[in-house]
């Protein structure tokens, strides 16, 4: 479903290496977690998958297209299909939980009727009904990854990226989302986690790619 | 719907910085559409000037009016000529009595002491030929009955020098306003962008259009033209009796702008489509450096 290429990525005019020559497949359905020490390229890997940046040499498939190839007006596609969530969430502060998650629907011109059907359908998966009228600042960190995992599940997404998802989170809050994730998945959803959080590592149940200085070094 | 809310919000979310723009970008306008006012209005005076008797023979005090008639009807024999008319001594004095109550009405004093005696008889020649006229103007000059002979060319020219003088101010000050319009909104364009940052970064990443995001920078810009298409027009409305009156009573007999009403919304439909286009394509490319997909 995702194949790297021999993909490179340099930064800062190639004095800095980000990604060295990497190739790896990833298959449908698969929960793939990216592990590795800070710098190791865990972060740039998800970047180019949703086309925040371009690698410097090789190409990224997802399914039959070419990342690195898709046109602008194609990206906003592409990113409906691969999903993200984040260590900081991106949840918007002067909107509830319901109309952040609504947000990521309303740009792309839906019906009211499907944002009122699918709003409270998400944030009942994601065990949040009952907080739809709060704000962001009102929540727990745990509640607001939750949050920002419903709005990443609201293109029906075919994969979801999450970067460092308990990296604020305390260890109760990070089972709930290693938890969640987990569940995501067990519904069809592929799922790559970049952590170098040692209980998600431990707890989670699916491949583990190790990075290291832009390289992978291990693959289980 | 969302578009425009989102457009409204951007508007609401930093009131000064609207304000500072729709106020530049009405000045701009009215200035444009004064500027507009003076081209059209110019450009009738002009040609009333230009279709005067363009040469006028004022004749001294002894000279007897069957002696002015003989002239008129020697002059009206050349067919370059096209008319002559003659203004008698008490014409003058009716001409310059209804000039000075429209100038001073309230100084009725300065008639008092004007009688027929005081004005010259005077003869007005329109031609055909340039060349006629300044040799009507030249044969004039030395004849034993004429005080003197004015030729209107010099007017004209003089008026043309000055108007054209204006245009060029004009469109200075129009450059320089259109070129303060541009860069304010481009730095407030920009300044809105990064204020919505953390809007259009999830926007984004949740996979909206280009467009989607960039629409509601596009409309605030057509919301501030036509609030200042609108402020700047009613400036307008407002002046164009005083630019009217002031040239009425200092540069010619001319109604400038005859149909005022009408006009005044060509003029704001003009400016309304200018300013529009003007607008909407600064943010299109403030937003287009400014918003990456």
């Amino acid at each position: 479903m995702i194949t790297f290429d021999h993909v490179t990525k340099l930064y800062d005019r190639g004095s800095v290496t980000a990604l060295n020559d990497v190739s790896l497949d990833i298959k449908e359905k698969d929960l793939v977690v990216l592990v590795g020490p800070s710098g190791a390229g865990k972060t740039t890997l998800l970047r180019l998958l949703i086309k925040e940046e371009n690698p410097t040499h090789g190409a990224i498939y997802f399914k039959e297209d070419d990342i690195v190839k898709l046109s602008k007006s194609k990206v906003p596609k592409l990113r409906r299909s691969i999903g993200m969530i984040f260590q900081d969430f991106k949840l918007l502060k002067t909107r509830n939980v319901y109309e952040n998650v609504a947000f990521a629907l309303e740009v792309t011109r839906s019906s009211t009727k499907e944002i009122g059907e699918v709003v409270p359908y998400l944030l009942d998966k994601v065990g949040l009904s009952y907080r739809a009228k709060a704000f962001p600042n009102e929540l727990s960190t745990g509640e607001q990854q939750r949050v920002a995992i419903a709005r990443a599940l609201v293109h029906e997404p075919e994969v979801l990226l999450a970067d460092e998802p308990t990296g604020n989170l305390d260890r109760k809050n990070s089972e709930q989302i290693v938890e969640l994730l987990q569940q995501i998945n067990d519904w069809g959803t592929t799922i790559i986690i970049a952590t170098h959080d040692e209980y998600v590592i431990k707890t989670i149940k699916g491949r583990t790619i190790e990075l290291d200085d832009g390289k992978v070094v291990l693959e289980s | 719907m969302n578009i425009i809310r989102n457009a409204i919000q951007h508007i609401t979310r930093s009131p000064l910085q609207s304000i500072s723009v729709v106020s530049i970008l009405a000045l701009t306008f009215l200035i444009g559409q004064l500027f507009v006012t003076v081209t059209v209005g110019s450009g009738r005076i002009l040609s009333y000037y230009e279709n005067r008797p363009q040469v006028m023979i004022f004749f001294k005090d002894e000279v007897l009016e069957d002696q002015i008639l003989q002239i008129k009807a020697e002059l009206e024999k050349d067919p370059t000529v096209e008319q002559v008319s003659y203004i008698s001594k008490e014409q003058a004095v009716e001409i310059y009595k209804e000039r000075s109550l429209r100038l001073f009405p309230d100084k009725p004093e300065l008639l008092e002491f004007v009688t027929a005696d005081m004005l010259p008889a005077s003869l007005g020649v329109s031609a055909t030929s340039v060349d006629t006229l300044y040799k009507i103007s030249d044969d004039f000059q030395n004849n034993q009955f004429v005080e003197s002979a004015i030729f209107q060319e010099d007017l004209v020219k003089e008026l043309t020098r000055f108007i054209d003088a204006l245009r060029i101010a004009g469109a200075i000050v129009i450059a320089i306003l259109l070129f303060t319009a541009i860069m304010l909104m481009m730095v407030v364009v920009s300044h809105n962008i990064r204020s919505f940052g953390s809007e259009i970064e999830v926007m984004r990443l949740v996979g909206a259009g280009s467009w989607y995001i960039r629409w509601p920078f596009v409309i605030d810009s057509i919301i501030f033209a036509l609030i200042s298409s609108t402020i700047a027009t009613l400036g307008q409305y407002l002046l164009l009796p005083a630019v009217k009156s002031f040239s009425l009573n200092f540069i010619a007999a001319v109604d400038i702008i005859p149909n005022q009403n009408e006009y005044i919304l060509y003029l704001y439909g003009a400016t309304l489509v200018f300013g529009v286009v003007f607008t909407s394509l600064i943010s299109l490319i403030a937003t287009w450096r400014k918003v990456r997909i």
